[in-house]
């Protein structure tokens, strides 16, 4: 992904609605759906990423990241660059996200926890540090997470400074900082103990505990 | 924004570097699916609406075939009721996709204001979901007990038990809906605790 967003003007048409006639709303319209392209030019592998820690289920992810297309492609009509476009199209997809995890732990009477809590879960990420093992303890401590910090996990996960996740949770950079921190902390624990043999758990693993990625 | 370091047990490394699959959907698909996500609401929307138009018709056939001033005042309450819960349905259930400003909100904000309006319809429920329902539902059973009292062995009692069954299951409605909104407003009251 790039470091810094482009800098974006707000879309021709679309911040003086009245007096509409066809050809602006075309032009309008045609300003939206092209910085579509550019937003998942730009985005669309960090969508996936988005998509696959927020869905665990293969077949809901399909689902979400197509609700996330669609949420991004309406709210474009409302772009005023008041934001950067890189801003928007992360609240828009958190934004989209959360309210589906909601849904589904409305569904499924699931709980999350927050980062602080995090630490006292014992780990069930394997025992190896490949990079395939690396991301299974991302995901296994992602998928556990309450919305609010998990997106500021994978906010850091992205390569987000504080400043920029601030905007995009609404937490305080302070807060982002301190909760940034903990999630360092707890993944350099996380990622020496399965690194480390004799820390090994000896039993053997069942299809839950090595299913920590993915699905 | 900064580059993930090239240490190689990099979190950061790890999660950037994952193969993804390259999902893109066209603006032409984009539009067909949003099209087709406005008509899968229309549909379910229908759904509410038919059965709303099952109870009006039943009621109203009813109605136009029964002379008793005290049973019809209670199915035209009926009708009323329920033809005023489907416009609130109606009213309330705009609110099923994600609005086009979410990309205006901050993750709090928004969810704050989802919460909320979830949170309100639970607590408000007798305000437009079981309230306008009962006075219908009373009228209706307390009519049919005086017109079939002397002609059917304890029609008040029975009455009286119809009433009873109906405040216990409104009541429990009533009572698991205000839990879920008391859940709703723990999460609201995290959300406002993080913003500080």
């Amino acid at each position: 992904m790039p470091d810094e967003p482009s800098p974006i003007s707000p879309s021709p048409g679309i911040s003086s609605p009245v007096n509409l006639s066809p050809a602006p709303i075309a032009r309008a319209q045609a300003a939206r759906d092209s910085r579509f392209e550019e937003a998942l030019d730009l985005y669309g592998p960090a969508l996936e990423r988005l998509a696959r820690a927020w869905e665990a289920d293969a077949d809901t992810r399909r689902d979400l990241l197509q609700e996330v297309h669609i949420a991004l492609w309406r709210s474009l009509e409302a772009f005023d660059g008041r934001c950067s476009l890189r801003t928007w199209v992360y609240r828009v997809a958190h934004n989209t996200a959360a309210s589906h995890v909601a849904r589904e732990m409305r569904l499924k009477q699931r709980e999350f926890i927050g980062i602080e809590d995090l630490a006292q879960v014992p780990d069930q990420g394997p025992s190896q540090t490949g990079n395939q093992d690396q991301l299974a303890i991302l995901y296994t401590m992602i998928h556990q997470l309450k919305p609010l910090d998990r997106q500021v996990m994978l906010a850091y996960l992205e390569g987000l400074d504080a400043a920029s996740t601030a905007e995009i949770t609404g937490l305080s950079a302070s807060n982002v900082a301190t909760k940034i921190h903990r999630i360092k902390h707890l993944l350099a624990q996380r990622m020496n103990k399965a690194a480390t043999p004799q820390t090994r758990d000896p039993r053997p693993q069942t299809p839950s505990t090595q299913n920590g990625g993915p699905q | 924004m900064s580059n993930p370091s090239s240490e190689p047990n990099n979190p950061q490394n790890a999660w950037q570097s994952q193969p993804t699959e390259g999902v893109r959907m066209s603006i032409a698909e984009v539009q067909a699916r949003a099209s087709a996500f406005q008509t899968k609401i229309s549909r379910r929307n229908l759904r509410e609406y038919a059965a709303a138009a099952i109870v009006v018709l039943f009621f109203g056939y009813r109605f136009a075939y029964t002379a008793d001033p005290f049973i019809r005042g209670g199915m035209a309450l009926i009708i009323a009721g329920t033809c005023y819960v489907v416009w609130q349905l109606h009213i309330r259930g705009a609110a099923r996709e994600i609005p086009k400003e979410a990309g205006l909100s901050s993750f709090i904000d928004f969810q704050r204001q989802q919460l909320i309006r979830q949170r309100d319809m639970l607590t408000n429920l007798w305000s437009w979901y079981l309230g306008p329902l009962l006075p219908g539902m009373v009228v209706l059973m307390v009519a049919v007990g005086h017109a079939t009292a002397g002609r059917v062995p304890h029609a008040w009692l029975l009455t009286v038990i119809y009433l009873g069954i109906v405040t216990a299951v409104f009541g429990a409605i009533d009572r698991l809906n205000k839990r879920a909104a008391r859940r709703l407003q723990r999460q609201i009251d995290e959300l406002d605790a993080a913003s500080r």
